[in-house]
């Protein structure tokens, strides 16, 4: 037989499980616009008849349910929509970074409404054509070498401007990118020993889940990353989640934070040069690509030790590790030269100890690519200008020069300069003809020298790397814009790349809203509903109420 | 699938701030009239517009230059043909029609006078300049071509037009450049004829002044310090420096024209020293080309050199039309050059033997050269003519190029107000939309 009272306490479950239900919509409502809130649910089950299996039960003992109990508040979310959208999230993170490095480049080469070395070309093309027609007018050279000097100075402008481009990345690399993931790797580890603890204590600490989903949302831009649980024991049988974040690259697993540990990232920005070497049969090494690095990402313990992998000598982490994400960005455009990196395959040795060394492919086309695609223009123009000028073949009459006294040096965009005999020419010093000298007169001043200079200005040859790879088939008129072409197409096709990465990673983002964000609607509908509920309830503990006191004050009193 | 209203929110803010990026880029449109800012918002036309104002850029200097070349063209035909008005007149019944073999004396020096003074008059015509260039000096354009010594005679920036002897005595070539030793190199003296000599540098050794070796064998050799002598210039200054060394060999008087920055090496010599030029180098200076760059498509010839049928040649070199040299006519050695004839004629007029029949070859010659002089004046006119073509050809191309650069590269005014007004309006309609969507919940209609 059920006992008198027992009634009182389903009506006390159903009221007190009403607040819970209410103070749970109150939070999921107060939260509708907390960045990374995961809307909340109270669990609850229907308590069970006490003694339904009881050995003395009763056989007419009716098993009715003892009300309703709450079991815990879980938050909804798909872990599978996290997986995807950090596995998205990482290829926004790339395009996003490399298409910001190469708008800025595209400010130095684009000439679409300002003027730059393009438009100083095409102006010296003109001075030089109308010197032709009268070559020994001083007036003329004067202003042909006035224009060659504005063309060296848009040279160094640019190159000024493409070496504070680097150092600007690099800086934010350092800031936005190593400081801000160490940071990052840092709360994860915090808010895991803090869960951790939660958890043992059987507080479901969902807010600090919360935050932690964030950070590895946030996290998942930089790199690659894998986040994976294993349960261990704390005794007594019972277990606690505890949680790893791993840089993921190929089948390479690096573990970034395991529950309360972390490692950290560093950056070396001291330029260093990384060769490729092949032995051949008989034991003799042969270097057969060079490559300048000048970014290099390493990972550190958290007393900054640099891990080492299980060679114990290299580096646990190197930049090869990182080829996606905000990192694989920064490193590309700061490491990365395109067709300069590509080096065609080789054969070193002789005879039966002859081997082929495997063929470079070209990179993303960084800042080092611009760097070098100028420098090689300020060179050709100037080798192309001074092979013109000169009268010996032996480069007698420089028109450029780099600028300093060790003529050995390279003429780069960043050196190149009008020649001191150039300078210090008295009379005529563009070589107006290299016809042989006429006896008894002065012919020098016959025009069809200087245009030739004019007709190597339109003639399109192909450019090609130290390593003989291709860059383009180009005048040298139509150099820059050739640049400013290709980066223009660059950007166009990273553009539409990482639109489309948006809006995967949005459509990710709203497949996930659609399951966690809270809904004001829904609350309010639940609102009501829980609030009739929690009237119901307490509208029941009167039924008993009056119930009880009918049969207590009520009950066979008649006749009294 | 659950929609909330946090994500209607959010997409409605992403699909507003769209459309107010296209509100911007559509009003930037209208203002700058351009297709595009930069040349990833559309590398294909972007390339089409860098190429069509490179053409356009050309297209005119091509103009700059024709402009500047007809104007010395009709400088040049209008001396040319003021050259020809002094001849057609020397060649009147009131000149040379008018000798007979019965004149006297004192007839024939009337018109031998008129003959010498028509002389001046085709010099002053023939150093005509265009600005600041001598237009009939072939590529020597800074200096007057020609100019007349004590004895008549012309000469042709500094060569004897009918002798190739050169007015300022030896000359040499050296390194790009021609030495002419005025005078200070002797030739006439047995003992010290410096002619075919070479001169030879050496390196004299850092911090040696210089010397020269006594001349043997056709050779002179100057000993100069090449770590101070770099270029021919350093090299005249050094020359004119040293002054008389040997009998008849004095630099002081040394001038150098042409390329005086060409470095100066070990070892390098001059040409022989001579005096006089070849008649086949009056003919390379006679048809020496200059020239200007006007569009036709600049090409080389077999020896890597700019194609002079790819250019346009501008030069008109005096002597080509007033003749040089001599040609002998019926036993009669006699100047092909019409200054040079009408002096002999007028010689001739002087002379105490003169007769109709020593002067009439001397006539005929004279007329044979009138018609050459307006056949020149002829072609001059057919180039002038090309000019125009050409100008006309190049006016209209260049308005076609900056009509297809204006295509690729700007909009029409109404099409981007017409865009904008759109833009505008789809803006607004977002807008409009947004509080509808935005302000109500089911708490609204509630109690």
């Amino acid at each position: 037989m059920a006992s008198t009272f027992s009634a009182y306490h389903i009506a006390k479950s159903g009221i007190q499980t009403a607040q819970y239900y209410l103070k749970v919509t109150g939070q999921n409502v107060s939260n509708v616009y907390t960045d990374g809130y995961t809307r909340q649910r109270l669990d609850t089950y229907a308590v069970a008849p006490t003694g339904l299996n009881g050995r003395y039960a009763s056989k007419g003992d009716l098993a009715i349910g003892g009300g309703v109990d709450a079991s815990g508040v879980t938050q909804l979310r798909d872990p599978y929509l996290d997986v995807r959208y950090r596995m998205e999230h990482s290829k926004t993170g790339l395009t996003g970074t490399e298409l910001d490095t190469m708008d800025n480049v595209q400010d130095i080469f684009d000439e679409i409404t300002k003027n730059g070395i393009n438009t100083q070309l095409t102006d010296l093309t003109k001075q030089l054509n109308t010197l032709a027609a009268s070559p020994s007018d001083s007036n003329l050279e004067t202003i042909v070498k006035n224009s060659a000097l504005l063309l060296t100075k848009a040279f160094k402008n640019a190159a000024e401007q493409l070496s504070k481009i680097r150092s600007q990345e690099t800086g934010s690399f350092q800031s936005g990118g190593i400081d801000k993931v160490n940071n990052i790797l840092q709360n994860i580890a915090q808010l895991n020993r803090e869960i951790k603890s939660s958890d043992i204590s059987e507080a479901p600490a969902l807010e600090l889940r919360d935050q932690r989903n964030s950070l590895l949302d946030e996290l998942s831009q930089y790199f690659d990353i894998q986040v994976t649980s294993s349960k261990v024991p704390i005794g007594a049988g019972r277990t606690v989640e505890e949680m790893q974040v791993s840089l993921v690259s190929g089948d390479k697993k690096v573990t970034l934070v395991s529950n309360d540990q972390y490692n950290q990232f560093k950056l070396d920005t001291d330029p260093q040069t990384v060769e490729d070497s092949v032995e051949d049969g008989g034991g003799n090494s042969h270097v057969y690509a060079s490559k300048t690095i000048n970014a290099s990402v390493t990972l550190t313990d958290s007393n900054g030790n640099v891990l080492k992998g299980s060679d114990g000598t290299t580096p646990l982490v190197t930049n090869d590790d990182l080829k996606t994400g905000v990192f694989g960005g920064y490193l590309a455009m700061l490491n990365d030269s395109g067709e300069y990196d590509a080096v065609p395959s080789k054969t070193f040795g002789t005879g039966a100890d002859e081997v082929t060394s495997p063929a470079t492919a070209s990179t993303t086309r960084g800042i080092g690519y611009y760097e070098k695609v100028l420098d090689q223009f300020a060179s050709e123009l100037s080798k192309t200008m001074n092979g013109i000028n000169s009268t010996d073949g032996a480069n007698n009459k420089p028109m450029f020069s780099n600028g300093g006294s060790d003529s050995s040096k390279p003429i780069t965009a960043a050196n190149i300069s009008i020649s001191d005999q150039w300078n210090n020419a008295t009379g005529s010093y563009i070589t107006a003809t290299k016809d042989d000298e006429l006896p008894g007169v002065d012919n020098s001043s016959a025009g069809k020298n200087i245009l030739y200079m004019v007709y190597q200005f339109s003639q399109e040859q192909t450019y090609k790397t130290p390593e003989d790879v291709t860059v383009f088939s180009t005048s040298l008129n139509s150099y820059v814009s050739k640049i400013s072409t290709t980066l223009g197409l660059d950007i166009e096709t990273a553009t539409r790349q990482n639109d489309t990465y948006n809006s995967n990673l949005d459509g990710i983002d709203t497949q996930r809203a659609s399951i966690s964000s809270v809904d004001v609607n829904e609350e309010v509908i639940n609102m009501t509903a829980y609030n009739q509920s929690l009237a119901a309830s307490s509208r029941f503990m009167t039924t008993i109420d009056e119930a009880i006191d009918t049969i207590i004050n009520k009950m066979g009193i008649v006749g009294r | 699938m659950r929609i909330t209203l946090g994500m209607i929110n959010r997409q409605y803010n992403k699909n507003l701030n769209a459309a107010l990026n296209q509100l911007n880029s559509g009003y930037l449109k209208t203002t700058t009239l351009r297709k595009f800012e930069k040349t990833s918002d559309d590398p294909f036309s972007a390339s089409k517009a860098y190429q069509l104002r490179r053409e356009y850029e050309e297209n005119q200097t091509y103009l700059d230059t024709l402009d500047s070349v007809d104007s010395q063209f009709m400088t040049s035909e209008s001396a040319m043909r003021s050259i020809y008005s002094v001849i057609s007149s020397a060649d009147s019944s009131d000149v040379l029609q008018g000798i007979t073999g019965t004149m006297n004396q004192d007839d024939r020096k009337i018109i031998a006078d008129k003959l010498r003074q028509m002389q001046k008059a085709i010099v002053a015509p023939a150093n005509t300049k265009f600005g600041d260039k001598y237009v009939f000096g072939g590529s020597e354009m800074d200096e007057a071509p020609f100019s007349v010594d004590g004895d008549g005679n012309l000469f042709y920036r500094g060569i004897n037009v009918d002798t190739g002897e050169l007015e300022n005595g030896t000359a040499a070539n050296f390194n790009g450049t021609l030495i002419e030793f005025g005078g200070g190199f002797d030739t006439t003296d047995a003992a010290a004829n410096y002619k075919d000599y070479v001169l030879k540098i050496t390196d004299a050794g850092e911090g040696n002044s210089s010397w020269v070796d006594p001349p043997t064998s056709n050779l002179i050799t100057l000993h100069v310090d090449l770590s101070k002598v770099h270029t021919n210039q350093d090299l005249l200054n050094e020359l004119r420096s040293m002054g008389t060394k040997f009998t008849g060999l004095d630099f002081s008087k040394v001038r150098i024209v042409g390329d005086m920055n060409r470095t100066v090496t070990d070892g390098m010599e001059s040409s022989a020293i001579y005096d006089s030029v070849s008649m086949d180098t009056m003919g390379k200076l006679a048809n020496e080309e200059m020239l200007a760059n006007l569009g036709l498509g600049l090409q080389l010839d077999e020896d890597g050199k700019v194609d002079s049928q790819s250019a346009f040649n501008t030069s008109i070199p005096g002597i080509s039309f007033l003749g040089y040299g001599t040609s002998n006519t019926d036993g009669t050695e006699m100047p092909d050059n019409l200054y040079s004839l009408l002096g002999k004629i007028a010689d001739q007029l002087e002379s105490d033997d003169f007769s109709m029949d020593s002067i009439q070859p001397y006539l005929d010659h004279f007329s044979d050269q009138e018609n050459k002089l307006l056949s020149e004046i002829t072609k001059m006119g057919a180039k002038s003519n090309f000019l125009s073509t050409l100008k006309s050809n190049l006016d209209p191309m260049g308005d076609k190029i900056l009509e297809r650069d204006q295509n690729v590269e700007n909009v029409e005014p109404e099409d981007a107000i017409t865009d904008f007004y759109m833009q505008q309006y789809a803006y607004q309609a977002a807008l409009s939309i947004g509080t509808k969507i935005i302000s109500k919940t089911l708490l609204d209609f509630m109690y």
